[in-house]
Formats: C-alpha cells, structure tokens, sequence
C-alpha cells in the first residue's frame, strides 16, 4: 500500500493548507466567520487652532499609539502648509510647517481607528523610578502619606487603592500637597516616591457625535505585570467607554513654534462598517501575500466570486453521484444550471428550465424526422432554445411578468446539449429514464444551487480561499471511496 | 430498514459497489490505452478473428456519409441483418431487421421502418450519435443470428445474451439476459429484462430478478426459468477466457450468443460491465475476485489450466 502514501501525504498537505489558510485570515486579518459582521470605526478629528504672527511656524502634533487601536486611515487638511506625518518606534508626529503666517488658523489631522484584532502585550516599564525631591514642606507631607498608606495596606495593589483614597479624602498631608500639584501630579510624585513605576498618559474618551472634547490626564501604574489605567481627576469617566490613549510620557500633545494661542480640540463620530472590508483593507496594505482578490478591480472580483462557487458546486456534484448514487446527465450540467438559477431565482428557474426543456424535447422530436447530421440537428437546437428564450422574454414581458425576464441567463448550448441527450435518451431508454436522470439532474442543480446562494457559503468561498483547498481534499478523497453509495443499498436490497 | 440493505451484510456478502468497481477493478486492471480494443467493435471483430474466437458475420461497414446508399447493395435481400455503431455503449444504436416484405424491414418487435428510416439511422451513427463522447463513427452491418433455440419461449421477441465477467482471464460469474415485452426486446436490465444467474462452473439457472426482484417465471411466456441448463458450458467458458488475451483487459464482461449452426460467438466486450449480474446471482462476486486476486500469476496460466482452475475452485464456492 506505498502507493497510497503519496496521496495520503496530499490530502494531509491540502487540509494543513487549508485549515491554516482559514486560521490566518480569520485571527490575522480579521476576516469574521459570518457574513454582514459590523465593527465600530472611531473617527476622531483633532482641530489645531492658533495665531500666526508673521514668523516661520512648525506646528508638531504627537499622534496617538495606543495598542489597543489600530488605524484605519489618517488624512490632514490643512491650506498651503507643507505636512509630514512621520512614524518610528519612538514616536508619532504630524508636522505642518509654513514660511509665514499671520492670523487665525486651523489645521486638521483626521483619523479613524478600530479596536486592534490583536493588542500586543505591554511593555515593561524601563526602569525603577528617581526617588523626586520636593521643596518642604511638601517633601514631609508626601513621606507621611506614603507612611499612612502603606500602614493601611497590605500588598503593592492595596498602597495604590489607599493613596487614590487618600488623595480622594480629606487628609491634612494630602491637602498640603493638592495645594501645590494637580492631582494626577501629586499622585505621580507619590508613586515614584514608592518607586512603582508609572507614566503620565492623556486620553481621549471616545463617544459618538461629541465635539470641543480634551484630552483627559490620567496615570498608567505598573501592577502585576501590567499597566493600569487610573483617573485620578474630578470628573469621573463612563467605564462603557473606549478611551483612546493619545500620548504617553509625551511633554506635549501640540508644540507650536512661531504662533501664539495655540489650542486642541478634538470632535468624535462613530460610524458602523463592514468587518470583511476593513479586515481586507488592512490586508491590502499589510505584507499579505496571495489573498489579493480583494485587490483586483471590482468587475474581476465580482467575476470571481461566481467562479469560486463553481467548487462549491463541484463538491455537491460528487458528493451526491459518488456517495449517494443520484443519476443524472451529462457530469458538471448541473452546476451550470445551478450558476443560471443564482441569477434567476429558483422558482422562475425551476420553471424556465422545465419549460425550455419541454418545448425544446417537442420541437427536438420533429427534427428527428427531418434526417439530419448530428452536428447540425444540435446547431438547430442550439437556435431553437435562443428562439425559444426570446419568445418566452417578450411573452413575460408583455403579460407584466419581469421576473421571468431573467430567463435569458440560461446558458443556451447546454440547454440545446441537456435537451439532445434527453431526446436520444427518450428515444433508447423510455420517458421513464429520462424522468430518472432529468429529475436527477434537476435535484443535483437544487442542492448546488442551495449552497451556491448560501450568504454563509458565498463569504466563505470569496474570502477564505482555503475552503478551496480544503474542498479539494475532500474530493480526491471521495473519488477514492470504495464503499456502496446510497442508493446502492437499495439496489442491492434483495440480496441482503 | 427504509428499504436498504444494511452495508456491513451486503459486505459480508461480498457484493462488489459502483464506486468499488470503479476504483479497485477498472481503474486498476483495465489499461485505458486497451479500451478501444473493446469499445470500437469492429477492432474487436479482427482481434478476436485473429484469434479464432467466433464472432457474428460482418456483411460490410459505412464509413462515410456518401456511403449510406450503398448499403443496400449489400443487404440481403430475404435474410435478417443488424446495423450498429462500432463505437456505440450500452447496445445503443442498434438496429435489428429480421426480415422485409410489402411493408418494409419488419424490426425485431414486429413494427416496420422504412427505407429513409434506415439511412437516417446509418447517419446518425456515423455523426456519433451513439458513439462515447460523441465522436465520429463507423457503421457495422452484420448477418443477423439465428438464435439457438435453446431458449424459445424463455425469450419475448428479442435476443437472449450470455453475460460472463472474466477477471484476468477467470471467469467468475454469468447470467443470460432475457428479453421481456417490458424491455422492448432488449436484453437490458434496467429496461426490464430478466436475468437469471448462472452457476459459472456449470451453466445451471440458480435464480432470477425482473425490476430487481427476484422472479421464478417468465413474465411473459411463463416458462420456469430455474429449468435453464446452458449445454457445452465449458466451451462458452473457454471463449469467454480467451477474450481476456483478444482484448488485454483485466476486468471484462463478455457478452456471447448461441448461434443455431456456429454455437457460441462472442457478441461484444465490455470494459466497464455493470453490476446487476450479482442481483440475478443473488450473490456478491468480490469473494471469487479476491481468489483471483490472491493467486501468484507470476507464470501466466493457458486457457484450459484456468478453466480448470475455475472449475475446480468455484464449485465448492457456489451456493
């Protein structure tokens, strides 16, 4: 049996191909296992305000990296500056930049993000914080508190939770440092004091159709191996609410050189969009090899999402003769009548088909007599069916049926070919078999056609292409089953 | 239960499927670079004359379409004759005339066509109405057979046929074919034949089916067909053997016919012979082909040692 090995190997190979082609374009790319999947896409308009005074102006904007988004497109509008958004491991920055400016201006920088498929872990903090030293008395207040909280708690989680209750309290300390620092700063210096490592972070809090929003300061703190988001400031924030964190450690959000009164603000809208078309937009860009059909113009993608249905129709073909045992004629017609119902509609395909078929079988019977040659008899098939597909098109449309138009789409060699077979098979075997083998046609071009429309089947099929590999295996290991098909069981019945 | 039969019993009693045929005999013992040594008949005519095998006579042949009218030149004049296509399958295209008079060429069922009728269906043949694949195509006039009468009253006004599958030159099963009004005078089961199942040692009926069931009479002539004894079965068996050299084929369904004056002749080759033979057998062929299967052919047995290898072996093995 080494000759099997081979082929064992190939199905192994095209379902290992297969499988992970599917895992890959599922948890990388993000394509989602069902079709009409919606996500979220925050748009965030950031608007850059400020004066020029008749000097050079650099306006440097620190442009968010928050792991937990992922940027969909960036675009900044902006008149007559020139502009460079430059990106590396370090930072993030739009710089506009102009020779001279005078007056009111406004710059916009214009983002949309998604929540990241894959938020890569956070990085450890670098290193252990400076212990600061603060002018007295405050030096004296922040050793107190710290000796408070760390009295009252028993691990590194419950000293944060007491220090945000103390500064949260009315603790005399507390107070004498609140006079002093804001909040989140007084909370900071208290961390590094401990020397738990922390980062100064402004976020934004992203809610549909909010305008004339800031950034909120808050505090990342290093417990348990990661950072934790804290907001240590009087407005509270909605836990329900994605906060995008726009810079970290940075000095400075906006740093304009050569104007004056400069000020952000920021304006939010959400808006809902196709899971699959943002998955392939990332694709397009991303180093993403052999998944391109979404690169491909939109005739030829169109034109491949009918052809990569055809295997879908294939399977179905086998499947139903090798293991089920369903006659029918003539080995991949089905399919094809398949492929004509999607763009019928079943029920005026089912009648078309029968229909054509029936008219074309009475007018194949007369040409029978007339003693033709086979290829031109079939040729005169050929221009019947066309004939008769006219006549049934101006016939519905004159009775108002616009339904029944569609029946043009049939494919008319195959139907004239469908209709020739049927004719000698009446002819030789009876009525009876070609009830037999039509029906059983007609039934195979049902179930393709089933499947074919299937939303579920045609997502699958366009965009992951290792349902084809996988496909495949499943037909060369069907064309190797040995065992008794369906229908053979009743075949075989007086024997057992 | 609905109607199947369980698979495991079925296996147990080795009857061979559709996708197991397929698979495990023809694909593995019929050579594709063989098969138009069975499936153009003509070719087969020669191969098999060349080995002294018996075959119907060839009156002549059509090989284009201006032809046609010639044909009549050779057709006898108070004789039966047949027009087939030597690429055909399944006995499609053929065109049996027993005789003529006033009325025209009476057919087999007793119905007549006329002249044109015949030149329309010599036509057809040669456009590759009935050939595989629909290729061009010769037709073949042959003496008609003047069927032994053996079997009168066990056939309805047609052809009875012998059927034996010979698996690397062993035949392993047989069943003669008998024409019904149902079947229209073919010898097809699925158009209604009977076939009977013959024990393949001995050329006795061991049981029947019509339609799949088994039957005990001719549906037509009433005849008890468990009285069916073909005489000379050894002879039918060795021309059938030899036909495994005529065409190289590994699996291969032979179809023979009793002439009244030349015996047994060999009527076509089948390389894709179907598998209503076990139903008429009541009987599953896969253990005689795994015997075969399982013997050391490395030095090639004659014809008569496998005879007698079948006889010897198969007898004890029949039920």
């Amino acid at each position: 049996m080494n000759s099997r090995l081979p082929f064992v190997f190939l199905v192994f190979v095209l379902t290992a191909v297969g499988v992970s082609s599917i895992y890959y374009r599922h948890v990388h790319n993000g394509v989602p296992l069902t079709p009409g999947q919606r996500i979220d896409i925050w748009q965030v308009e950031a608007e850059v305000t400020f004066t020029g005074v008749g000097k050079p102006v650099t306006v440097s904007l620190n442009l968010p990296r928050d792991k937990q988004f992922e940027l969909v497109e960036e675009f900044t509008a902006s008149p007559a500056y020139g502009i460079s958004i430059g990106r590396d491991d370090a930072s993030s920055q739009a710089v506009w930049s102009k020779r001279q400016v005078n007056g009111s201006q406004t710059l916009y920088y214009k983002a949309s993000f998604k929540n990241a498929l894959n938020p890569s872990a956070d990085q450890p903090p670098t290193n252990v914080p400076n212990i600061p030293v603060l002018a007295e008395p405050y030096q004296s207040s922040a050793k107190s508190v710290l000796a408070q909280a760390r009295d009252q708690s028993g691990s590194q989680n419950t000293f944060v939770d007491q220090v945000v209750q103390l500064i949260n309290s009315d603790d005399q300390n507390m107070a004498m440092l609140l006079s002093r620092y804001s909040r989140t700063r007084a909370f900071a210096l208290l961390m590094e004091h401990a020397q738990i490592p922390i980062k100064l972070v402004r976020g934004l809090q992203l809610e549909d159709e909010r305008r004339n929003q800031s950034l909120i300061p808050l505090v990342k703190v290093w417990l348990d191996g990661q950072w934790q988001l804290l907001n240590l400031g009087k407005v509270s924030l909605d836990e329900e609410l994605p906060l995008l964190i726009w810079v970290e450690d940075e000095p400075s959000v906006l740093d304009v050189v050569g104007g004056e009164d400069s000020s952000i603000r920021f304006a939010i809208s959400k808006f809902r969009s196709s899971a699959v078309r943002e998955a392939n937009n990332v694709a397009r860009d991303g180093s993403s090899w052999g998944f391109g059909l979404y690169s491909l113009p939109i005739a030829e993608q169109n034109l491949f999402r009918s052809i990569l249905l055809l295997p879908i129709g294939a399977l179905a073909v086998v499947f139903l003769r090798i293991m089920i045992g369903v006659r029918c004629s003539g080995t991949f017609m089905p399919v094809l009548i398949a492929s004509a119902f999607i763009q019928t509609e079943l029920l005026n395909g089912l009648l078309g088909f029968i229909l054509v078929v029936s008219v074309g079988l009475m007018i194949r019977s007369y040409l029978s007599h007339l003693n033709l040659l086979m290829v031109s008899r079939i040729s005169a098939v050929v221009i019947v069916v066309i004939g008769i597909i006219i006549a049934f098109t101006i016939f519905a449309f004159r009775m108002g049926l616009t339904e029944a138009l569609t029946i043009s789409f049939f494919p008319m060699v195959i139907m004239a070919w469908t209709i020739e077979r049927m004719s000698i098979l009446w002819e030789e075997e009876g009525a009876k078999e070609v009830l037999i083998q039509g029906g059983g046609s007609l039934l195979i071009a049902l179930v393709a056609y089933l499947l074919m429309d299937n939303d579920l089947v045609r997502h699958w099929a366009f965009n992951f292409l290792g349902v084809h590999a996988l496909i495949m295996a499943a037909v060369l290991m069907m064309g190797q089953y040995t065992g008794y098909r369906l229908l053979e069981l009743r075949r075989f019945k007086p024997m057992a | 239960m609905f109607g199947l039969a369980k698979p495991l019993k079925l296996r147990a009693r080795g009857v061979m499927g559709m996708n197991q045929r397929n698979i495990s005999y023809i694909a593995r013992y019929n050579d594709r670079r063989l098969y138009p040594n069975v499936d153009n008949k003509l070719r087969t005519k020669e191969l098999a004359l060349e080995e002294g095998i018996a075959v119907p006579d060839l009156l002549g042949t059509v090989t284009y379409q201006h032809g046609v009218e010639d044909v009549f030149n050779v057709l006898p004049e108070d004789q039966g004759f047949c027009i087939k296509p030597s690429k055909g399958s399944g006995g499609k295209g053929i065109l049996v005339i027993t005789g003529r008079d006033d009325k025209g060429y009476r057919k087999a069922s007793g119905s007549y066509v006329q002249r044109q009728d015949i030149v329309r269906h010599i036509s057809n043949i040669l456009a590759g109405l009935f050939s595989l694949g629909g290729d061009s195509d010769v037709a073949m006039l042959e003496a008609l057979i003047e069927f032994d009468p053996v079997f009168d009253g066990f056939s309805h006004e047609g052809v009875p046929d012998i059927r034996l599958i010979v698996f690397k030159g062993y035949p392993v099963m047989a069943m003669l074919r008998l024409a019904t009004h149902a079947s229209d005078g073919k010898a097809n089961l699925h158009q209604g034949a009977v076939g009977v199942g013959l024990d393949i040692t001995t050329g006795k009926a061991i049981s029947a089916v019509q339609h799949n069931r088994l039957i005990t009479h001719h549906p037509d002539t009433d005849k008890r067909l468990s009285d069916i004894s073909i005489d000379n079965w050894v002879s039918l068996m060795t021309l059938a053997s030899k036909c495994y050299e005529v065409s190289g084929l590994g699996y291969l369904g032979v179809d023979l016919v009793l002439d009244k004056h030349r015996g047994p002749l060999v009527l076509e080759l089948n390389a894709r012979p179907g598998l209503a033979i076990q139903i008429a057998n009541q009987k599953g062929m896969l253990d005689n082909l795994k015997l075969i299967e399982a013997l050391d052919l490395r030095r090639p047995l004659n014809v008569a040692q496998r005879i007698d290898y079948v006889l010897a072996t198969f007898s004890d093995s029949q039920t």
